[in-house]
């Protein structure tokens, strides 16, 4: 009897954490993601654990080294630098230069763009 | 593994995000990030071949965010920078605000004027069933402090004297002036004239000190009248007690000062001068409203709209002005903060108007909260994750949600507090 309930509490806390974060999506965490694609590729969900985590270890290495990663039919990813730039803060007008910093950008297919054109428009 | 394994690995990756994301879900991978759908709305364009108005059509894209840690990865050769705060265009910002200020002073004077004007009122008022003779050297003490605040406000260049007759008359206003809705508009000139009358008579029993009885008898007259025309308000009793005794002290120091000096002899040519002066320059007196009222009235109307609408609004009953008196008074304390409700850990994203809000209800109140803390916040932009926050226990009528007096009260504390 115990357990069941943990486990309903759980599944709850985790709805409302998801309903927290995304008002109306529902986000596909790491371990879901795993579970699909082992059902694809007809692997354990170890195995594509590790090859996520190889995968995931080459694709920021490489990001990291300043190369543009392109996977087909998805997009690519890329060393982004974003210039300094001065702000004003709207209550005190205290002004501050924010240094440069550097982020990671993705840019989605030209075939994904098609692909999401078909999704029906905003409501 | 094979290179087709691997490839066919990738592939599924793909397909599975792209499946999650056509379906509108988000997908978060581990140490990479978040994939997530966003709505790019529709909007107008021009053609740039042709300069046509084109609209394009709204269009879902993929928004991707990086990981905290790949973001912190990616950022790892800009992470020793850090924010750094212009000094000399904040300079040039603070001068222009002092020069801002400057223009406010009189305004301020004002104020001031009307905040002690009504402490005095009450004081008058709780006086009237204690002995006589203090209330008579209170009372000309409240006239000399009156004198002095008066003075460089109107800018007048005639030196105490007058100055302290000026406030006599200031404080014979105030008991007609109490109850503005009681009295008709056609008999203003009237009170008008009984003013200067009973101003030249307080002045008069100044002069003659020595004849204690008949000041006293005047004086028993005059708070009579007071009693007659002003509906009393209700005032805790043992702090109006204290302030008695103090102001009961420093009248009587004053007084003997005056008498020392011999200011006294000069008097009734002052009140001559004064009384051309208010025949000559009505309209100094009422600066800003056009109402036919008396400056008293005008000041009042100037500060508190609210209230004095209210006490137009209800016209037969004293509650309605007597509260807001008491709330006044209220704001003109100091607070002090020794009970507190909680006290909150500054996270990144907490502001104080937020902490406020789930305290309070009104995010307006977040300047008690500053008050409070005064120690560690030194303006209140500077709160900064892994403070402490003491959360005090407020005063319910200082801090009524269902009272615009009160917030409009925290506004104005505000924007001192944002000036700094």
């Amino acid at each position: 009897m115990m357990p069941m309930i943990l486990t309903c509490m759980l599944l709850l806390l985790n709805h409302e954490i998801s309903i927290c974060f995304f008002k109306t999506n529902i986000v596909m965490k790491h371990k879901e993601l795993i579970d699909a694609i082992a059902d694809r590729t007809n692997r354990t969900q170890e195995e594509t654990g590790n090859l996520l985590q190889t995968a995931i270890d080459i694709l920021t290495s490489q990001i990291l080294e300043d190369n543009v990663v392109n996977l087909q039919g998805f997009g690519s990813f890329e060393l982004k630098r974003r210039k300094e730039r001065l702000s004003v803060h709207p209550a005190t007008q205290v002004r501050t230069v924010i240094p440069p910093k550097q982020t990671v950008n993705f840019r989605q297919s030209g075939v994904l763009k098609v692909k999401l054109k078909e999704i029906p428009s905003h409501e | 593994m094979s290179k087709k394994d691997a490839g066919d690995f990738i592939k599924a990756l793909l397909t599975v995000i792209e499946e999650a994301l056509l379906s509108k879900d988000s997908v978060r991978i581990k140490g990479l990030g978040t994939f997530k759908l966003q709505w790019n709305a529709p909007r107008k364009s021009v053609d740039v071949n042709t300069g046509e108005d084109i609209i394009i059509d709204g269009y879902y894209r993929v928004a991707f965010t990086p990981d905290a840690e790949l973001r912190d990865l990616a950022n790892e050769p800009y992470a020793h920078l850090e924010a750094v705060v212009i000094d000399e265009a904040e300079d040039g910002q603070k001068v222009k605000k002092e020069a801002d200020d400057s223009d406010e002073i009189p305004l301020k004077h004002f104020d001031e004027q009307v905040t002690e004007i009504k402490d005095i009122l009450s004081e008058i008022n709780a006086l009237n069933h204690t002995n006589d003779v203090q209330q008579d050297s209170g009372k000309e003490d409240a006239g000399k402090s009156d004198a002095e605040k008066s003075e460089p406000e109107k800018q007048e260049v005639i030196d105490q004297d007058t100055g302290e007759s000026d406030a006599t008359e200031q404080i014979a206003d105030k008991p007609a002036d109490e109850k503005p809705k009681g009295k008709e508009k056609n008999s203003k000139p009237e009170d008008r004239k009984k003013q200067t009358v009973r101003a030249e008579s307080a002045v008069r029993e100044r002069k003659s000190s020595e004849s204690k009885d008949d000041v006293t008898k005047k004086k028993v007259s005059v708070s009579g009248s007071f009693e007659e025309r002003s509906k009393k308000t209700p005032t805790s009793k043992s702090r109006k007690l204290d302030l008695l005794f103090v102001a009961v002290l420093a009248g009587g120091l004053l007084v003997y000062l005056a008498i020392d000096h011999k200011v006294f002899t000069t008097i009734s040519q002052y009140i001559e001068s004064y009384r051309i002066q208010k025949a000559l320059a009505p309209d100094f007196e009422e600066p800003i409203t056009p109402l036919e009222n008396q400056d008293f009235d005008a000041l009042q109307f100037d500060f508190e709209p609210a209230e004095f609408e209210s006490s137009m609004e209800d016209k037969s009953d004293g509650v309605s002005q007597s509260r807001p008196d008491d709330l006044e008074q209220l704001f003109n304390q100091t607070r002090s903060y020794h009970d507190f409700i909680a006290t909150e850990e500054v996270i990144p994203g907490s502001r104080l108007t937020r902490i406020a809000e789930r305290h309070y209800g009104v995010k307006e109140f977040w300047v008690y909260i500053y008050e409070a803390n005064r120690e560690i916040l030194e303006s209140p932009a500077e709160i900064v994750p892994g403070m402490l926050l003491k959360i005090p226990r407020l005063n319910p009528v200082l801090a009524d949600k269902d009272n615009p007096r009160c917030i409009e009260y925290a506004l104005k504390l505000q924007e001192e507090y944002l000036k700094e």
